[in-house]
């Protein structure tokens, strides 16, 4: 029986749809220069690296080849194992892509270098734990904490806060893909909503089997980007160092502040202490990159590379949790300034995330500032053991 | 804009849909004027001033010139309008050529002035002047002068619509690289109205695909390693001097070609027809067939305009010759002002004289012959005139005569050394970029030489849909995934 022209149209052009997303699938497998994408959605806490991963991946931004390898967890570490081993102490490292830093060999990046300087000494012996995961707020750290940390009790939390993003990306007004929205009830408690729909569901799955949803997910934000840069230069999360703030920068500041009380409370109340260090961006260290920010931003705006370190100065302050910024250490250690001298580069490139020497640095600093200020010094306590 | 912004991606679909949304012609033509001043000032409001200016001096000139001497004029009453025409044509020349000469020409001609000066012992004051270089001056200049030529020769009415008239001087999909059209052939179609049609539509797409493919997946994977080896030849050894030839050869052609593709297929949704700028070129069997395919629109300008009215080929057999030398040294100026290019417009010149002129007129329709697969006659001339063209390139592309001269004499002294091929044969096993470089252009040549018949290579008529459509998805994919490799850089011909 011959089949109605309507539907030998319709399996036409489903044959058509098909052909071509099979054809679409194959050219991302075999010629796309965007690397597959290492992180996977999560329930539990937002996001995280897909789980034992064992891959050597081109980084564009350093331009080598980078060895990836994650533990079962879904972090770039050693595997853990659940109880404490006697006489170990264990420091968790909560960050974004600044803690992860894909672009580096895990042996060069700040939570190998924090682990091996404390070790140094003959004292207790440390496990530096890596909670970094690309693209992370904070309020998915603090449920990073509660849902997975917590079960290794950690002796320290530090909280490594990314001057550039962490702001906009704690605030689901300011984030563009916000994963875990973080709010504030009315009555002051703070709650945390994983975004996990059916449609995120769906995505995941997508994920897992195609390149191509992939792909085209990193063109479209590129695209989008691009038309947002062509509308306002200045990009959103750049706004951060606007002395002037707009009332939604005022809420995610807010919030930020909220979610490091918790932060604190919850780790005080596991008998561990937290400690809150902010993470320069390359244009509050190199004067040049901040001047073109400023120009971006153009009149009416008030742009102070320290602003975001003063911020969260104060919030810290306020809510007792000890704070080092590693702005003073990055500017003295690049005394000029400025980003066209290469070899005062803290930075990827001069520009993008930590290289080598801005880890090392970064390790250097937050271990003279945990032997300084905390009380007493955190590498020679032995809290674990009274606990 | 750049064809290949994401400005004019927003850009195009705008206009397109206001232009058939106001039907009525005089409406279309005016949104067109003003959406090539768009177009045009995003690069720099000012130009639009300049561009205006030279087209308003046209205009005005045209209206002027229209009235010739007709048979009933009298001997002196004829005679005093022929000269008030020829004074008119001289001013139009003079307009545009002035606006050339101080545009793009005044710091080649005051260095090439102190050059000279110096070596005669005298030392001239020195006189700088910072001038921006108007983006496609070269090209409109043109277009605007043969509306006035065309007049003079009567050959063309003036129109008196000046809408119509700033419509074909402006018209954003030729505006800065061509085709340089010819008012005759462009005009009229701003003086009719324009009727859509679907097919012209998908294959104005079609062709438009096809050119961003060249420009920005070819011509922009071609530009890092042609730039790496010819800012310092004297660092790099024959062999890799002589791929980096050949692959500025490739470079060049798709991203010209790639810019015509797209400014005819941009021109077809509007309903437009521009001629054809590039059939094949390096399918070509002699220099005279390779300028028969290669940038028509500006080699059909020169032979009319400067190659005939010197006398072409009515003259004595060294007449024809010293026409053709002048042609192409002038055509060499054109492109760019500096003495490398006149060299390469006489080499080209010469290579006309030096070599056969082929018996036949190959047809535009068939280069390479008609068979699949070539004959080994065939095979040896297309081979012998790419050489050839490449080794032109060379000056085109060097950035002065001393970098010229020591590129050509790497090439020829080192093509022995054995160590330069296999450095090479090495970055290729090493599937570095030299690997995809050299597939693409594999694939590039093999649809290029299975489609040369048709006026552009993506249109396959007899394919099943699904096979029909996964090409032009695996095509824009590729144009996709280049465009956002950042490795994007402006059409080489801007610069003339």
């Amino acid at each position: 029986m011959p089949l109605d022209p309507r539907v030998r149209t319709s399996i036409g052009w489903l044959a058509t749809l098909v052909s071509m997303l099979l054809v679409l699938e194959i050219c991302t497998r075999s010629f796309s220069s965007i690397p597959e994408s290492v992180n996977e959605r999560d329930e539990l806490i937002g996001v995280r690296f897909k789980r034992s991963l064992d891959l050597q991946r081109y980084d564009a931004e350093s331009d080598r080849v980078v060895p990836l390898k994650t533990n079962t967890q879904g972090f770039r570490d050693e595997e853990w194992t659940r109880d404490k081993p006697p006489g170990i102490r264990r420091v968790a490292v909560f960050g974004d892509s600044f803690i992860a830093a894909n672009a580096l060999p895990r042996e060069q990046i700040l939570v190998s270098r924090l682990e091996r300087l404390l070790n140094r000494s003959k004292g207790p012996r440390h496990q530096v734990m890596n909670f970094g995961v690309g693209g992370s707020s904070t309020g998915q750290q603090l449920v990073a904490y509660r849902k997975l940390a917590l079960e290794y009790d950690p002796d320290l939390v530090i909280v490594c806060f990314g001057n550039s993003s962490d702001v906009t990306d704690n605030s689901s007004e300011l984030s563009s893909n916000p994963i875990l929205r973080c709010q504030i009830e009315a009555d002051g408690q703070l709650k945390t909503v994983a975004v996990a729909t059916a449609q995120h569901r769906g995505s995941q799955l997508l994920n897992r089997y195609s390149r191509f949803y992939d792909w085209q997910k990193t063109v479209v934000n590129r695209f989008v980007k691009q038309l947002r840069r062509g509308v306002q230069p200045l990009e959103l999360r750049h706004r951060v160092y606007d002395a002037h703030l707009d009332s939604r920068f005022e809420r995610a500041w807010k919030l930020t502040e909220r979610i490091l009380m918790q932060f604190r409370a919850e780790v005080s109340s596991n008998g561990a202490r937290l400690v809150v260090v902010s993470i320069p961006a390359s244009s509050q260290i190199y004067r040049d990159q901040f001047e073109r920010l400023r120009e971006q931003a153009g009149t009416g705006s008030q742009m102070e590379d320290d602003f975001p370190d003063q911020q969260l100065a104060t919030i810290c302050r306020r809510s007792r949790i000890p704070y080092l910024s590693l702005l003073p250490s990055f500017r003295a250690a690049a005394p000029d300034r400025d980003s066209r001298i290469v070899r005062q580069w803290l930075f990827l490139g001069g520009t993008g995330h930590f290289n080598k020497d801005g880890h090392d640095l970064a390790a250097a600093a937050i271990i003279k500032w945990l032997d300084r200020s905390l009380q007493p010094p955190f590498s020679e306590d032995s809290s674990d053991s009274s606990r | 804009m750049s064809f290949t912004s994401v400005a004019f991606l927003l850009f195009l679909p705008i206009v397109w849909a206001t232009y058939w949304g106001l039907r009525r012609r005089e409406w279309q033509n005016l949104l067109l004027v003003c959406a090539s001043y768009v177009f045009y000032g995003w690069w720099d409001a000012r130009f639009c001033v300049l561009m205006l200016t030279s087209s308003l001096v046209d205009y005005v000139l045209g209206l002027k010139l229209e009235s010739g001497p007709d048979d009933s004029t009298e001997g002196k009453a004829r005679q005093a309008e022929h000269r008030r025409r020829r004074r008119l044509l001289g001013l139009s020349l003079a307009c545009n050529l002035g606006l050339l000469g101080v545009f793009k020409y005044f710091g080649f001609f005051v260095d090439s002035f102190q050059a000279t000066a110096t070596w005669l012992g005298w030392s001239p004051g020195t006189v700088t002047l910072e001038i921006i270089l108007p983006v496609g001056i070269s090209f409109y200049t043109f277009q605007t002068l043969s509306y006035t030529i065309d007049i003079y020769r009567g050959r063309l009415t003036p129109t008196r619509n000046i809408v119509d008239y700033l419509a074909f001087v402006s018209f954003f999909p030729q505006l800065v690289a061509g085709p340089i059209e010819r008012a005759s052939r462009l005009l009229p179609q701003f003086q009719q109205a324009r009727r859509w049609n679907r097919e012209t539509f998908e294959d104005g797409l079609r062709q438009m695909l096809w050119g961003l493919f060249k420009k920005v997946v070819i011509a922009d994977s071609l530009a890092g390693p042609v730039a790496a080896a010819f800012a310092d030849p004297d660092t790099v050894g024959g062999p890799r001097l002589m791929v980096a030839t050949v692959m500025f050869a490739y470079q060049i052609y798709c991203d010209f070609s790639g810019y015509s593709d797209i400014a005819i297929g941009t021109a077809r949704l509007f309903g437009i027809g521009l001629m054809r700028n590039f059939a094949y070129p390096y399918f070509s069997q002699s220099i005279v067939e390779f300028w028969q395919r290669w940038h028509i629109s500006l080699s059909t300008w020169f032979r009319d305009y400067v190659y005939i009215p010197l006398g072409g080929s009515r003259g004595s057999r060294n007449q024809t010759w010293r026409n053709a030398i002048v042609t192409f040294l002038v055509s060499g100026l054109w492109h760019g002002a500096a003495w490398r290019f006149v060299a390469w417009g006489g080499l080209h010149g010469t290579s006309l004289i030096a070599f056969p002129r082929p018996s036949e007129k190959a047809p535009i329709e068939q280069p390479g012959g008609p068979g699949l697969v070539p004959g080994l006659g065939v095979l040896f001339r297309m081979v012998a005139v790419f050489t050839l063209a490449c080794a032109f390139w060379v000056f085109f592309r060097a950035d002065n005569m001393a970098d010229a001269w020591m590129i050509w004499k790497k090439i020829i002294t080192e093509i022995h050394i054995g160590n330069g091929y296999r450095e090479l044969l090495l970055e290729y096993r090493s599937r570095g970029p030299l690997f995809e470089i050299v597939h693409l252009l594999l694939v590039f040549l093999a649809i290029e030489w299975f489609n040369r018949h048709k006026p552009h290579p993506i249109d396959f008529p007899g394919w099943p849909r699904p096979l029909r459509w996964s090409a032009y998805a695996a095509l824009t994919w590729f144009v996709i995934e280049y465009g956002g490799r950042g490795e994007s850089n402006p059409f080489i011909y801007f610069q003339f």
